[in-house]
């Protein structure tokens, strides 16, 4: 069973991806948070409480409170080895050239534009160890 | 060698010359400086006193950053003018863009400085919007095709039908909201100011009656206190959007389970203008976020839902009526915004976002 962490200000996204996980039928967990703060503080209250990281995480980069950018940053900073084998899929409407090379920078290569089809995300979850 | 213009020549020629928003240097020969007007002056930081007769090397770096003198002695040389954009910096450590056109006069050289500082930054901005939009409409729009995409996949009864007709309703009006906001700051933005004549009560209570219809209104009890007795002259357009945009703020950010959700409206009479009291009992404005609320785009919380256009709409309301926007806000306890407006029949007085700080119990 995979732990898939959405990260969307807008509800609706982590609604359409939490259908999409289950419709192409790949056991999961998924767990929702709708800006960076509210993800880092459900990774440091639930995760780290049962000694487990997210195998994935889905995130949206215009947030209020704390941007995708900055959730790589205090994510990266947890002190804990298993933090780089998570996987970071960006999940943006913006195909900015500007925020995939600054992803690139953070080590994120995977940047996908919404809306999410099945097969994208049957594709991203059938290739996590 | 060439010389300052005549006297003679001059009493329009001078006033013309002192004048100009642009700044204007005349050079002989071997680029000593013969005349200036008082806007020159300004931009370089230049006296008529111990410039006159200055080498453009002496002074030119504080419009340089290139090797100008040899651009310059080419134009004299050639008598091929030339343009140029520069960055300079001003007294307080701000960046200035100016325009530099060289041009052979008679012998020596002419120069034009024109400042492009506010132009650029309102092309900046510009530039922000059209991007920010164009991430924020295809928000929306991207929900919708992956709702409908879902539903073709996921509809096999009618109740979940009706629940995906739902949700993409609800994005179909959240990018309407945005548009919305755009329109009311784009309105601001290139409307033509136009004096109207306000009657205080009755402009109150039409835009609150033109608030009831949006959702929770009925959440929010509006109390208003009208002390001003005489009509009011201002832009009814540009006021209009102040309150409207306020009221909603103060339903969009009342504590979700209070029943006793409060907006006081306090309407005065000041000496040459109106002050506005929105005083709410809503979730109030974090310490760190409050300098920020005025800014372009910006959306402090996750109840904020639309574009993040709406305090910056505000902003550049009060700012197109010369008035005065201040906040004060405690979370958890409230936010007040005092606005005060001049009358238009005799404002001269320059805007500004006077003061943010925190409300203290």
């Amino acid at each position: 069973m995979k732990n898939v962490l959405l990260v969307d200000d807008d509800e609706i996204f982590n609604l359409l991806n939490t259908k999409s996980i289950q419709r192409v039928g790949i056991p999961a967990h998924i767990h929702t948070a709708t800006n960076g703060k509210q993800a880092i503080d459900l990774i440091n209250e639930y995760f780290q409480g049962t000694s487990i990281l997210p195998d994935i995480i889905l995130l949206d980069l215009n947030m209020p409170i704390m941007d995708g950018f900055s959730f790589i940053e205090a994510f990266r900073s947890i002190p804990l080895p298993m933090v780089k084998l998570v996987k970071i899929v960006i999940v943006t409407s913006s195909d900015n050239p500007e925020d995939i090379v600054r992803a690139r920078e953070l080590g994120i290569d995977k940047f996908m534009t919404k809306p999410v089809t099945d097969s994208d995300l049957a594709l991203i979850l059938s290739g996590l160890n | 060698m060439i010389k300052a213009p005549a006297k003679k020549t001059s009493n329009v020629y001078t006033s013309f010359f002192n004048r100009a928003i642009a700044g204007f240097l005349l050079f002989d020969e071997t680029l000593n400086l013969i005349d200036f007007n008082k806007m020159a002056s300004r931009m370089l930081r230049i006296r008529r006193e111990n410039a006159l007769g200055m080498n453009l090397t002496k002074f030119s770096s504080s419009i340089n950053g290139l090797d100008l003198h040899e651009r310059f002695l080419k134009v004299v040389k050639t008598g091929r003018s030339m343009t140029l954009k520069n960055v300079a910096t001003d007294i307080s450590g701000g960046k200035r863009i100016l325009n530099v056109h060289a041009f052979k006069a008679e012998t020596g050289l002419g120069i034009v400085v024109v400042d492009m500082t506010r132009l650029n930054n309102v092309i900046d901005e510009f530039n922000l919007l059209l991007y920010k939009l164009s991430h924020d409409l295809r928000s929306p729009n991207s929900a919708i095709r992956g709702l409908v995409n879902a539903a073709r996949l996921d509809v096999k009864e009618e109740y979940t039908f009706y629940e995906y007709l739902s949700l993409i309703n609800k994005e179909a009006h959240k990018l309407d909201a945005i548009l919305k906001e755009l329109s009311r700051t784009v309105e601001i933005k290139v409307g033509t100011i136009v004096i109207n004549r306000i009657s205080v009560h009755e402009f109150a209570k039409e835009v609150i009656e033109n608030l009831s219809g949006m959702p929770d209104f009925s959440n929010l009890k509006i109390d208003t206190n009208i002390l001003s007795s005489r009509p009011f002259f201002c832009h009814k357009h540009a006021l209009l959007t102040i309150f409207q945009n306020l009221i909603e703020n103060a339903i969009k950010y009342r504590k979700k389970n209070a029943t006793n959700s409060h907006l006081f409206i306090t309407i005065t009479d000041e000496k040459k203008g109106l002050q506005i009291i929105f005083k709410d009992n809503g979730i109030g404005i974090q310490n760190d976020t409050l300098p920020h609320i005025f800014k372009m785009f910006f959306r402090g919380t996750n109840q904020s839902k639309g574009a993040g256009l709406g305090l910056f709409t505000v902003r550049n309301s009060v700012r197109a009526l010369k008035g005065k926007i201040s906040v004060e806000s405690k979370e958890g306890v409230g936010t007040c915004f005092t606005v005060y407006i001049p009358s238009a029949i005799d404002s001269g007085q320059n805007s500004e976002v006077s003061s943010v700080k925190s409300l203290t119990k």
